[in-house]
């Protein structure tokens, strides 16, 4: 069994990639932070249960814990917080500058010029939430007001357009998986 | 060489947190673990046997049942349930947010605390709520009063940039994120049991010591009007100032009002001074109950010319009317709410509102716990405003009312004459 010790261990060298994993498929560091709590609360929580001694095996297995709460994401429009939750854990305070770091190690900035070009393929709604979300970055609050509808209906209509962009993005989002 | 990401630093800093405690199968007992920790270690007279230390606290979720620690002493004063919760402010002219916490004890009694305030630039705690209880044991053998419970109850809604909020020098309690709460506002709440001798109350917090404050200790006594100090904390534990009030450490959360006018149907009973109006005047905002049968108006505040608040730094509402009725046996609160910034324009949504099914044109949203019950604000929009009622009763009472309900809203000075 592995040990709790080993855990913190596991969540330094894995954090990063599973974070810029989720920026570059959700093409925000805000919700890519949360989505990696998420995805660390549940493997800590099925931590005593790892078995293997291979590191590829481990973090394959948190990968697809990754990939689950990605597709959770997508499908709901909101972040799954329930591992969180029940342990307490308290997600960090993000500031500008935080969110820039996240963008830099990702390498958001080309990405979003990139799908600046997809966006034309989405429905009109879709890409306007998009387009004010992720390309021009505004908080939520702003969006919803911009498009006259709810945060609630901001926050899924941005999910979905991620959704329907997801198969478009993929060729370019794996870039960090083969270079890593 | 990559740099580290700060906040996954700091993320990584909550798991080290939890894996010193031992390995084991989550069990709905550890999400109360600190408050059921502190009641064990207080219980048994020793702090000795802390096994997590902890400078800074987190906070506890906003509304918990709270178990009974193994080998713990039965305790008519125990809080069994909390409920901290942020409702719009609804009195008659008022701007923000309220928030409200309520205890239930294992007697079946309650006790409530609470303050309103709104997001003002300068302000990083937006509403708070503070409040300090004793109750006595009966003990076999000793006489009655000897030893009891206090219990302390802290909790402030901020704006996003506040990480951590300090009540005392050895209580700072970090602040978390809650998906019901506006604006990404953050949330800090604790609870304290703690067991006392003699009467209270006495405000008690973990002595401070080296490499941390074990949880749940028996701590230093602030005596009876010795006041918390809020201070606000961004993430890297520097002060966030309160650039509004001098007085900010002892009450950090104030609010605009726009002038109201009270009515009241009947008279004041006894001594005091008796309302001037006993019907709504006519004003910017106006609350219909006649189609409402068997509807009995009791007191209100209306609102007759709206100003707006333009420098409040995120939205939130302005109530510009508040008619409080009685519907057969339910308490009903009537209100119409404006966007506080803006008025005439749209306000936002209500937060963690649903729609009600087979109503897409009505919301619902949970008001918090009062009195032991249940409490929901069930709402409509009419024109650019919100018209709700709030209360206690069932779905369909609160639907039947605010279906029956009228109102009219307008900013200019022009007099009401379509209703909606």
């Amino acid at each position: 069994m592995a040990t709790a010790g080993e855990f913190v261990g596991f969540y330094k060298r894995e954090s990063r990639s599973v974070l810029v994993f989720f920026a570059r498929r959700t093409l925000d560091g805000e919700l890519a932070l949360d989505l990696t709590a998420e995805t660390f609360a549940q493997a800590w929580r099925g931590w005593p249960r790892v078995r293997s001694e291979s590191a590829e095996e481990v973090r394959g297995w948190l990968f697809t814990i990754a990939r689950r709460q990605l597709s959770g994401y997508l499908r709901r429009g909101r972040v799954e917080r329930r591992a969180l939750r029940q342990l307490g854990i308290v997600t960090p305070v993000l500031h500008h500058d935080d969110l820039a770091e996240i963008d830099d190690a990702a390498g958001l900035a080309e990405l979003r010029g990139a799908l600046a070009i997809e966006l034309a393929s989405l429905r009109s709604d879709q890409r306007a939430a998009l387009q004010l979300r992720v390309v021009d970055e505004l908080p939520y609050s702003v969006v919803a007001q911009r498009l006259g509808v709810s945060e609630a209906t901001a926050r899924a209509r941005v999910s979905r357009g991620l959704r329907a962009l997801s198969r478009a993005l993929e060729p370019l989002v794996s870039v960090e998986e083969v270079a890593r | 060489m990559k740099h580290e990401i700060r906040v996954l630093g700091e993320l990584g800093s909550e798991f080290e947190r939890i894996a010193v405690a031992p390995l084991r199968r989550w069990s709905p007992l550890q999400r109360w673990r600190p408050l059921a920790v502190a009641l064990a270690l207080v219980l048994a007279g020793s702090a000795a046997g802390a096994a997590t230390l902890v400078s800074e606290q987190p906070s506890a979720p906003p509304s918990a049942t709270v178990p009974v620690p193994v080998g713990a002493r039965p305790n008519a004063a125990d809080v069994r349930r909390y409920d901290v919760t942020v409702t719009p402010n609804l009195g008659g002219g008022e701007v923000g947010w309220c928030l409200s916490a309520e205890l239930n004890y294992s007697d079946g009694g309650e006790s409530g605390t609470g303050t309103c305030g709104a997001p003002i630039k300068g302000q990083p705690i937006i509403a708070f709520a503070s409040g300090v209880g004793y109750a006595a044991d009966a003990p076999r053998g000793r006489p009655a009063g000897t030893s009891g419970t206090t219990t302390t109850t802290i909790a402030a809604m901020t704006t996003p940039q506040v990480a951590a909020v300090r009540v005392s020098p050895t209580l700072t309690l970090l602040t978390r994120r809650d998906p019901a709460l506006p604006d990404n506002y953050r949330i800090a709440v604790a609870i304290h049991e703690t067991a006392t001798r003699g009467v209270g109350p006495h405000i008690f917090f973990p002595r401070p010591s080296r490499g941390g404050v074990p949880l749940g200790a028996i701590g230093n006594r602030i005596g009876p009007g010795r006041p918390l100090n809020w201070v606000a904390l961004d993430r890297h534990g520097r002060t966030i100032p309160n650039r509004l009030n001098r007085a900010a450490q002892q009450h950090p959360a104030l609010a605009p009002r726009d002038t109201a006018a009270y009515w009241q149907t009947k008279p004041t009973q006894g001594v005091g001074p008796q309302p001037k109006l006993h019907a709504p005047p006519p004003a910017a905002c106006e609350i219909y109950t006649t189609a409402l049968a068997g509807a009995r108006t009791s007191f209100g505040e209306v609102v007759r010319h709206v100003h707006g608040f333009p420098t409040l730094v995120s939205k939130t509402y302005l109530s510009c009317a508040f008619t409080y009725l009685d519907y057969h046996g339910y308490g009903i609160q009537a209100a119409i709410l404006l966007d506080a910034q803006h008025p005439g324009t749209p306000p936002g949504p209500l937060p963690d509102s649903t729609v009600v099914r087979r109503n897409p044109m009505i919301v619902n949203t949970s008001a918090g716990i009062i009195g032991g019950e249940p409490r929901y604000i069930t709402a409509r929009r009419v024109g650019n405003a919100w018209l709700l009622v709030q209360s206690s009763g069932p779905l369909a009472v609160r639907t039947a009312a605010l279906t029956a309900l009228t109102a009219c809203v307008h900013i200019t000075r022009a007099p009401c004459a379509v209703h909606d």
